[in-house]
């Protein structure tokens, strides 16, 4: 079995991803890692312990951030660079257009508390727009990570093999533990985590908890519910969309994002292409606000009762 | 071959190449060419290059941030054979492997991408780092426009530098005054990019950026210092060339029999100089 029954992820994502970068780093002396005045926020403080020649700490500079990881990467290093979502992408967009991807060098950036998963930071920082950007550029590949399980193996994935430009966005902190130890993870391949045919839900990230609670709440009303974990939203799984497709018989999409150009509009590119069905897309039509994660998720309507309503209310 | 008789050469063959294509970035590229012929000639160029082997490990990196200059650097380039000469009339033309603004993955030789502007002096930040932390005592050139430094990531890259003492990391300045809407200080009064560098930690100094001797013997005394050092060029646009050098034209186009005709006459003129 796949999907823990509402286990609490005792793993931060965000030390799953330092672990799994130190873990390469030990391997090989390339891998730099470079933030951008918040330490004490990503947890890069243990990189920088254990490899203080290869850590940069460049101050608040999240363009800067970028070039200098492509500068390094003209040496023959490859770097990691951390700010929160909002910097790590709209900030640094075309540094990381031209001096990652277009170069051909190969950079991770981690865009942490991406969505509403940045509560407290409020409207400001709230990224409903990155997956969008990332998402238009070619050789980039752009993740959406929901555990910590899957942040260790994707992060050890992307430093063994770093190639163009890599953007990873996750919430510091979990909400639930998804995924057992011993779970492997392939890049652009989704994971059907629930099997079922009366509805599909698609999410990535926070939303994969969120479409779980949603799925748990339509089975007792009688649904049999398929829940597909898109990680790798760039590039697109396109087989397990258009085999849910085929199969089911109403497909949802749910954004930690805004429904233009995020996941669902991934899935349904894939879906004009291929098999066209109605795919119902739910997501931020708003910008961020203050609050708690939980208040957030009750404000944007993305709690599981709240979603069950909205779906049986489109079937 | 001297510095001097290199530039010529290098001047040569800009032009060439602009007459060839009709239009481009003539003046922003000509007024660099000393800084160019003073790092890259023959036996007297300060770089540490192999143009048979352009990724060399233990090269010395350059890094042309104003990256719409790609022409002198191309010329320079083509002359010390990187590349065949002929491919400098491919310049901007459909499949080039010589665009309009420099690209590392296009040019034997070209170190970085550049051309949206501040990137490529913030990449030289990031490869001084990784040439020190190899520990092969490279240094890492890179010249920025001063029009460029306009931008606000230059000044990211200039605090890094700064707190990083990258001593092996020389960035000239081509102060030649104008950018592409103009006269620079009507733009944008830029004061005096000495005090603005030294305030921010550097060893920064003004040059004729046309004098090789000045331009020589900064960088070597750069080589001693234990900080990042800025070499500010007075500069002229279109330098060598007279009519280029009074107007404020940035995307030269030759539409005129007068314009080919000057340009033919220089380009007669430098070739005589580097005795092609």
């Amino acid at each position: 079995m796949i999907v823990q029954e509402n286990i609490i992820d005792n793993k931060e994502i965000r030390t799953a991803c330092l672990d799994g970068i130190i873990e390469i780093a030990k391997k090989d002396d390339k891998v730099c890692f470079i933030d951008t005045d918040l330490v004490a926020s990503s947890g890069s403080g243990v990189f920088q312990k254990a490899f203080p020649k290869r850590f940069f700490n460049i101050g608040i500079m999240e363009a800067e951030a970028i070039s200098m990881a492509a500068g390094l990467g003209v040496t023959g290093y490859k770097c990691f660079v951390h700010s929160f979502a909002p910097f790590a992408s709209r900030r640094c967009f075309d540094q990381a257009a031209v001096s990652s991807a277009y170069t051909d060098i190969p950079i991770v950036i981690l865009g942490t508390d991406p969505g509403i998963t940045t509560a407290y930071n409020g409207g400001t920082h709230t990224t409903f727009e990155d997956i969008a950007m990332f998402r238009s550029l070619s050789n980039t590949k752009v993740f959406d990570i929901c555990d910590s399980v899957q942040m260790y193996a994707i992060i050890k994935e992307l430093g063994q093999n770093m190639k163009g430009l890599n953007y990873v966005r996750f919430a510091r902190r979990p909400s639930r533990k998804i995924y057992q130890d011993e779970m492997s993870f392939e890049i652009g391949k989704g994971i059907m985590i629930r099997e079922g045919i009366d509805i599909c839900i698609f999410a990535s990230g926070a939303m994969v908890s969120q479409a779980l609670d949603t799925a748990d709440i339509l089975k007792s009303q009688g649904k049999s519910v398929r829940v597909i974990d898109l990680f790798t939203i760039l590039p697109i799984d396109k087989d397990i969309i258009i085999k849910a497709a085929k199969e089911c018989k109403h497909l949802v999409a749910l954004d930690n994002h805004n429904i233009r150009g995020g996941l669902g509009s991934a899935i349904a590119e894939v879906l004009v292409a291929h098999h066209p069905v109605k795919l119902q897309q739910i997501g931020a039509e708003s910008f961020g606000q203050v609050a708690t994660f939980a208040q957030l998720l009750d404000i944007f309507a993305w709690t599981g009762d709240k979603l069950a309503k909205k779906i049986l209310k489109a079937i | 071959m001297t510095t001097e008789k290199f530039a010529h050469k290098i001047r040569y063959y800009t032009i060439d190449m602009i007459i060839h294509m009709g239009f481009g970035h003539i003046g922003g590229a000509l007024s660099i060419v000393d800084c160019l012929a003073v790092l890259y000639a023959p036996k007297e160029g300060l770089l540490k290059i192999d143009p048979k082997h352009p990724r060399w490990d233990e090269r010395d990196y350059f890094v042309m941030s104003k990256g719409h200059a790609g022409a002198a650097l191309y010329a320079t380039l083509a002359s010390r054979d990187f590349f065949d000469l002929k491919i400098l009339h491919t310049l901007n033309q459909p499949g080039t492997i010589l665009p309009s603004h420099v690209d590392r993955l296009k040019t034997p030789g070209v170190d970085m991408t550049a051309g949206s502007l501040a990137q490529g002096f913030g990449a030289s930040v990031g490869i001084a780092i990784g040439a020190r932390l190899k520990n092969k005592n490279q240094k890492v050139y890179c010249i920025v426009g001063d029009g460029e430094l306009n931008e606000g990531q230059c000044w990211e890259a200039i605090q890094v530098a700064a707190h990083q003492k990258l001593n092996n990391l020389i960035v000239f300045v081509d102060d030649n005054k104008k950018q592409l809407d103009g006269i620079s200080s009507d733009i944008c009064e830029a004061f005096d990019f000495v005090q603005k560098f030294d305030a921010f930690g550097w060893n920064a100094i003004r040059v004729d950026g046309h004098d090789h001797q000045q331009l020589r013997e900064q960088i070597l005394k750069a080589h001693e210092q234990s900080k990042p050092t800025v070499i500010v060029m007075t500069t002229i646009k279109g330098k060598g060339i007279e009519f280029l050098e009074n107007i404020n034209d940035h995307h030269l186009r030759i539409d005129t029999d007068e314009k080919q005709e000057l340009l033919n006459n220089a380009k007669k003129y430098y070739a005589k100089k580097a005795e092609l």
